[in-house]
């Protein structure tokens, strides 16, 4: 058994009717708007690697330096970071992504690694040395368990 | 082709599962057709699933062995479930020789098209929002790592685990999925939210099918696709919103079947699993979880009297809700595990006091949320008008029913936002926008209650035969 619609008012059927056309178009323009706009973006994703993918969100350049990062420190090791962003939002971003993607490796105070990004490595912290270079301002530093060298 | 197999073992062994369950709970007494079965099982088998890892993680038995295990016994379910019921299974391909209308024709495909597309969007992005790799998608990555929860969980503090408090339903789930694919895939993963999405519309439909006929609930069902800040959220986002959602709509629109069908208990026990899973997901899941069992309470009683048999339905739910969340709590308990925004510290009437003055600035912020053709379409406009103008009309255990379990919850967050140590600017922006997104099925499920015009103390047995 079927019930019907409570509204018998010529009127507010009317009235009703009106309303989900509104809506629907709305409703399908802000849609179809999206999809147009994100389409290409879409399609483009569409055929890449999901590295490449994980690059087009995360940034190209930062996560190239993730991906060196994770070549160069061992899974088992732990790592602090320091990054300078456009702002703090920028900053935490780095900061968090990092963490996400080199995970294993856990972040802690008292690191065997650090990771610098948009850096230099002027006054290095004392008990640690360059380890790597990935280009400026981009590089890690290792633990070398001796203060002051 | 060996990753899509794999995918879709991620999918179909929660959807068997949860198959089962579904149908031992249901059995013959209540009414539902197997595409609605299929919505209700892939929401109530993800959720027991995770429940099981969880278990299992704590006994010593990984990830990939489950796996394995789970894997043949769906394998088992599914055979002697076909072997059993293959006369049933002859009836329910009728769906296919279904004859639709003009109305069916049209709808059906903007439904499909609107679906598919941002499926694609999903599935093409890894996780990409905030919260959705740095909090859950992080937990995930960890377990599926270490193939089970790590010791040190909750208590090595160089882990750095964000938001301990959050329940792990989702962060098992993607683990899940992990172990499916046998690699650490952030994009597929989005497979999960899919198929939470595509369940909640398949049961929305189905539970306003029988009240305001079927073009009027796929015309409904097109309302919610169409609100564009929903079906992004729903599709792309990978937030623990997404299944919370769709337990807090699945546990009300079973406890308002149940009221309304005289046979069986079958949909008042899956409400009360929801409700489970619901606290299981999110910390706003207890909150829906002590709001709706209140509920519970006041419709058991109305419908059969207080008397012995009433507070043993009772007592089943409870204990049905709390065998669902016992294990977290227990874990939490032993583990010290508090949460930073509901405390001790925050809850006292001199903390709700002096911050009584936020209550325009909670308002304004819904105003400004709700009101958004951009990201809401017309929905709140429409729903503040279906209120106003039926609630004199049409009010009815019904409809009551649906009101109170949001007006509870919409206090409940007012509640919330009083005592946050958070700035309340910040946390509003962070969340008032998400708070919508979980109660905007239930309240055009509403809106299709007052369109049904079910009148005071009517009680339509015939609806769902």
């Amino acid at each position: 058994m079927e019930l019907s619609l409570a509204c018998k008012n010529k009127a507010w059927r009317a009235f009703i009717f009106f309303l989900s056309l509104i809506w629907l178009s709305w409703g399908v323009y802000c849609l179809g708007s999206f999809s147009h706009n994100n389409f290409e973006t879409d399609k483009a994703l569409f055929g890449l690697s999901l590295d490449d993918k994980r690059a087009l969100v995360t940034g190209r350049e930062f996560y190239g330096f993730l991906k060196d990062c994770e070549r160069a420190i061992p899974p088992d090791k732990s790592l602090r970071g320091i990054f300078v962003g456009a702002d703090k939002g920028e900053t935490e971003f780095y900061y968090y992504r990092s963490y996400y993607f080199l995970f294993p490796r856990n972040f802690t105070q008292d690191a065997d690694y650090i990771i610098l990004y948009n850096l230099g490595t002027e006054g290095i912290p004392a008990g640690y040395k360059l380890a790597a270079r990935f280009g400026p301002n981009k590089s890690i530093l290792e633990k070398t368990g001796k203060a002051g060298e | 082709m060996v990753n899509l197999f794999r995918l879709l073992t991620a999918i179909l062994c929660p959807l068997i599962l949860g198959f089962a369950c579904v149908n031992f709970i249901l059995k013959k007494d209540c009414q539902a057709g197997i595409l609605e079965k299929t919505g209700l099982s892939f929401t109530i088998g993800s959720g027991l699933l995770t429940l099981l890892m969880f278990i299992c993680s704590f006994l010593g038995i990984k990830f990939p062995a489950l796996y394995l295990i789970l894997c043949l016994f769906s394998g088992l379910i599914l055979a002697l479930a076909i072997r059993k019921n293959l006369n049933g299974i002859k009836d329910s391909l009728n769906i296919f020789r279904y004859k639709p209308g003009l109305a069916q024709k049209i709808i059906i495909p903007v439904i499909a098209l609107i679906f598919l597309y941002f499926s694609f969007h999903a599935l093409v992005t890894p996780l990409s929002y905030w919260d959705s790799w740095a909090i859950y998608g992080f937990k995930a990555k960890a377990l599926y790592l270490n193939q089970g929860i790590p010791l040190g969980f909750f208590t090595d503090s160089t882990k750095a685990y964000a938001h301990l408090d959050y329940p792990l339903l989702l962060p098992l789930l993607e683990a899940w999925a992990y172990t499916a694919l046998n690699s650490w895939n952030d994009q597929l993963v989005n497979i999960i939210f899919l198929a939470y999405f595509l369940s909640l519309l398949v049961i929305f439909y189905f539970n306003l099918k029988p009240l305001i006929g079927e073009r009027f609930s796929l015309l409904l069902t097109l309302f919610l696709v169409t609100i564009p800040r929903f079906t992004l959220f729903m599709s792309s986002s990978a937030y623990a919103d997404v299944p919370l959602t769709v337990y807090y709509f699945v546990s009300l629109a079973c406890l308002f079947r149940w009221f309304y069908v005289s046979q069986g208990r079958g949909f008042l026990y899956l409400s009360a699993i929801c409700l489970g899973l619901a606290a299981w997901t999110k910390n706003e899941g207890a909150v829906i979880c002590l709001v709706n069992f209140f509920l519970f309470i006041v419709l058991v009683l109305a419908r059969d009297r207080a008397g012995k048999e009433s507070f043993l339905l009772i007592g089943r739910c409870a204990g049905i809700i709390l065998a669902i969340i016992l294990p977290w709590l227990v874990f939490k308990g032993v583990f010290h595990v508090s949460s930073y925004l509901i405390n001790g510290q925050n809850i006292s009437l001199g903390v709700l006091g002096s911050n009584l003055g936020r209550i325009p600035v909670i308002f304004k912020s819904f105003v400004n949320n709700a009101f958004r053709i951009g990201d809401w379409n017309l929905f709140w406009f429409t729903a503040a008008a279906a209120v106003v103008l039926s609630l004199k009309r049409n009010f009815s255990w019904a409809t009551g029913t649906v009101l109170l379990s949001l007006l509870l919850y919409f206090l409940s967050w007012i509640f919330i936002y009083l005592v946050t140590p958070l700035e309340i600017n910040w946390h509003l922006a962070n969340s008032m926008d998400r708070l919508l997104i979980q109660v905007s099925p239930s309240v055009l499920f509403l809106c299709g209650l007052f369109a049904s015009g079910l009148s005071s103390g009517c009680r339509q047995k015939k609806a769902f035969s």
